[in-house]
């Protein structure tokens, strides 16, 4: 695999270009900034801004080579999904009438209790008057209020000499891939460029683990953004 | 952005196979592997059903192939359209903090078994590889061929469609080992090549494919008697499944089956079978275990590479010793068509597939990144849970239904806890704290709240056998507590009082198992691994724990170097109080 593949990072370039660049490589590498076998270093980043030239002697530690050009951010939108998608509702729970009826709700449907089953629960005497909810039906009223993230289609599929039509039900990639990019539960875990890390200074042991710190995404990164300055080098201590 | 999507057909109901669903699921390599991998954390997420109904049985069943292949890539088409133009010129996507990003969507790993690799990359089944240009004939040479590429294959399919006769047709695809499909769904695909994206399959390949293969070998190999005693001599251990009953006499072996014989059966199989086979064996469980590192450097695949070759030295044996062609005969009826028709050789894709997982490392990363067996674990979430809660009439419309309502309750569940700044957990069903990129610790030995056994006397701890030396443990141990000298051997007594109350002492606390929390010295964002150890007659089992005493290195890091104390396995769990 033949990449092109710059060494030396920038020399002196225009100070504020540089200072963007610094901010935007912060913004997306520090979460994912581990190295896999010095584990309790306490600050991860010690330099970021060394290069070949000033890169200390010892070989310890792990140099990464990370891609410039690789996931920055183009502009701020206003608010993210996990919060716009929620500002139609006034009230703190939603849909529901209460923090219990929330509670409830959540636990009916991920347990995989049968509908009947809640239902006759909701039935009991003594539990009157502390859920909203009177039956599994307005629980499920109330979840479907809630805004969805990518909803399903149903399309028919019809081949040659075959009279029946088959059954297709699918949702756009796209939208399950930006509900994925906004799901905050995954935000401290994330990686937006190719990087190639190395446990020696001279470059000969190259380190694979993650999937970005393979080659195709590299190559892939070089295809797609070609930029003029390939990459920078770090050293995790 | 690495798109990585994976597709199985599974079977809904456990004994009757009536209903049968096709799930495809897609997930982002831009997540890290370790909370790709943790199913509750739902980074996969399902894409769709493909049809899988039964066809109509008046096709033939080379009509019936066709037409569900192309079906397969026609559905797949529809699907993965939305991707093509982003895949070209780049979308905007927002991430969580509302940072809005240059993403091409582009196909990384297609994620499958070998029925379904083929399917994909409209490879011939049985005949071709779908990585390389690798025939059948050349299965067992330890050496690829030519990597195939989606363009090279569109223009193959396209000069077949155009040929002039049937026969000429078949020759031009029989050449390159392909199928007809008119248009595969990743035609149009800015920057996919869909060969390299088959990426390798830990589970089907090596845990249930090559591993299963040898290990039906060496069991046809050795006296059946003798090979059961020995496996059922072993002596418990930790997390590793012990066969009671032997081996041979297994039937519908699991991966978690399988990956204990692996660790046993070297050690029991010496000395029954040619000394060629058990170094062909353990050379190719050194294959097995290194590919599965969690994190590989230039050395260790150069490692797995001369591993890879002393096995295609050695794998001859199974040849010359007949056993091969014999456990074909036995297999001759079986569904397995990877034994048909070739007769006493190792000409089996699964044998090929070892030639391409250093390439699949330096290109994606570690295998964890791919394996299979994620997404195995995913159809119980995602399909099967589903189908329980429909009504089992035209089921999959309410699954779809189900999984969206799931889906906007974990939303909201989301929504709440990050409200609180905190991360809701599935597993919990309510929020929790933040972890942060760097794992939260935990303490090292955890112990259970109340003892196992309350007040054991002294007087019965000692005789029953279990637990030798507690007094004289316990002595050594007060004795440095106190930081009390010895010289020449001759050790200061313990103080009068300390004395007295050991000589009063009635009774100690005991605890049967514990459990150890280890960093994963591989990578450091991923869980500790944990171990429990027991020492219980309750239990028939006294485990050994390996200390580390001295120093502030990490545990397990840099092998057993240092200073190491092994543990009785009773002092583990006995805690005086």
């Amino acid at each position: 695999m033949n990449l092109v593949y710059h060494d030396d990072g920038p020399r002196v370039l225009d100070e504020h270009l540089d200072r963007t660049l610094d901010d935007a490589l912060l913004q997306h590498v520090e979460p994912m900034h581990v190295t896999p076998d010095r584990p309790e270093s306490p600050q991860p980043m010690r330099s970021y801004r060394t290069t070949i030239a000033d890169e200390p002697e010892d070989d310890q530690g792990v140099v990464v080579d990370l891609y410039i050009g690789g996931g920055r951010f183009l502009r701020r939108r206003r608010d993210p999904a996990i919060l716009a998608d929620f500002a139609a509702f006034d009230t703190e729970w939603g849909p529901f009438a209460s923090e219990t009826d929330w509670q409830f709700a959540m636990w009916s449907t991920l347990e995989t209790v049968s509908d009947n089953a809640i239902s006759r629960l909701l039935k009991i005497e003594a539990l009157n008057g502390q859920l909203a909810a009177r039956s599994a039906r307005d629980i499920k009223i109330s979840i479907d209020q809630l805004p969805a993230p990518a909803s399903f289609n149903h399309q028919e599929v019809f081949a040659s000499g075959v009279a029946e039509p088959f059954d297709l039900y699918w949702r756009n990639p796209l939208e399950v891939i930006g509900d994925l990019l906004a799901d905050p539960n995954f935000a401290d875990n994330m990686a937006f460029a190719p990087e190639r890390r190395y446990t020696d200074i001279n470059r000969k042991s190259r380190l694979y683990n993650e999937m970005h710190t393979g080659d195709w995404w590299w190559e892939i990164q070089v295809r797609t953004h070609p930029v003029s300055l390939y990459c920078r080098s770090i050293q995790l201590v | 952005m690495p798109v990585i999507i994976s597709s199985d057909k599974t079977q809904l109901t456990s004994f009757t196979g009536h209903h049968s669903c096709y799930p495809v699921y897609l997930t982002i390599g831009n997540i890290a592997k370790h909370v790709r991998l943790t199913p509750s954390m739902r980074a996969h997420r399902l894409l769709g059903y493909l049809p899988a109904g039964k066809l109509d049985d008046s096709l033939s069943k080379d009509d019936a192939k066709l037409l569900r292949a192309s079906l397969f890539h026609a559905c797949m088409r529809k699907i993965c359209q939305p991707l093509f133009g982003p895949a070209k010129d780049g979308i905007g996507l927002a991430d969580s903090h509302g940072w809005v990003r240059h993403c091409h969507p582009i196909l990384a790993a297609y994620v499958a078994d070998y029925p379904e690799q083929c399917l994909v990359t409209c490879v011939r089944y049985g005949q071709a590889c779908p990585v390389c240009d690798s025939a059948k004939d050349d299965f067992d040479l330890d050496d690829t061929g030519d990597l195939r590429n989606a363009e090279d294959t569109l223009a193959t399919i396209a000069a077949a469609e155009a040929a002039r006769s049937r026969d000429s047709e078949r020759k031009i695809l029989d050449e390159a080992g392909l199928n007809l499909v008119r248009t595969p769904f990743w035609a149009g695909w800015e920057h996919t090549n869909i060969h390299i994206s088959i990426t390798s399959d830990v589970l089907h390949q090596l845990v249930q494919g090559v591993g299963k293969h040898v290990v039906e070998w060496l069991v046809e190999l050795a006296p059946s008697k003798e090979l059961n005693r020995r496996m059922q001599c072993l002596p418990l251990a930790g997390n590793l499944r012990h066969f009671k009953n032997g081996i041979t006499g297994l039937a519908n072996i699991s991966g978690a089956e399988h990956k204990a014989i692996y660790a046993q059966i070297v050690g029991c199989v010496h000395g029954l079978v040619p000394d060629r086979a058990v170094r062909a064996t353990t050379t190719l469980l050194d294959f097995l275990y290194m590919v599965q590192y969690e994190s590989h450097s230039t050395d260790t695949l150069e490692d797995i590479r001369s591993v890879l070759s002393e096995f295609h030295d050695l794998k001859r044996v199974f040849i010359d010793t007949g056993i091969r062609s014999r456990t074909q005969c036995a297999n001759w009826h079986s569904t397995d068509t990877d034994t048909l028709d070739n007769v006493a050789d190792l000409k089996i894709p699964k044998f090929h597939s070892l030639q391409h997982y250093v390439t699949s490392i330096v290109n994606f990363g570690t295998t964890d990144n791919y394996n299979t067996e994620s997404t195995e674990r995913l159809h119980i979430d995602l399909a099967k849970n589903a189908f329980r809660a429909s009504n089992k009439r035209g089921f999959t419309i309410q699954m779809c239904r189900w999984l969206e309502r799931r889906e906007r309750v974990y939303w909201f569940a989301t929504h709440c806890a990050w409200r609180t700044g905190q991360v809701f957990d599935a597993r919990l069903l309510k929020a929790r704290i933040r972890d942060g990129p760097i794992r939260s610790r935990h303490e090292p030995l955890f112990l259970a709240d109340r003892p196992h056994h309350l007040r054991v006397p002294l007087t019965q701890l000692v005789p029953n056998g279990a637990v030798q030396g507690f007094t004289d443990a316990l002595r050594a141990f007060l004795r440095r507590w106190h930081n009390l000298p010895s010289w020449n051997g001759f050790e200061t007594a313990l103080p009068l009082l300390v004395e007295n109350t050991l000589r009063r002492l009635p009774s100690v606390q005991t605890w049967t198992h514990a459990t150890f929390r280890l960093p994963n010295t591989q990578t450091l964002a991923a869980k500790d691994t944990v171990s429990k150890v027991y020492a219980s007659a309750q239990h028939d089992r006294y485990d050994t724990v390996l200390v580390q005493t001295r120093g502030e290195e990490l545990v397990g890091d840099g092998g057993l170097d240092g200073e190491w104390t092994c543990v009785q396995p009773s002092h583990a769990v006995t805690v005086l109080m």
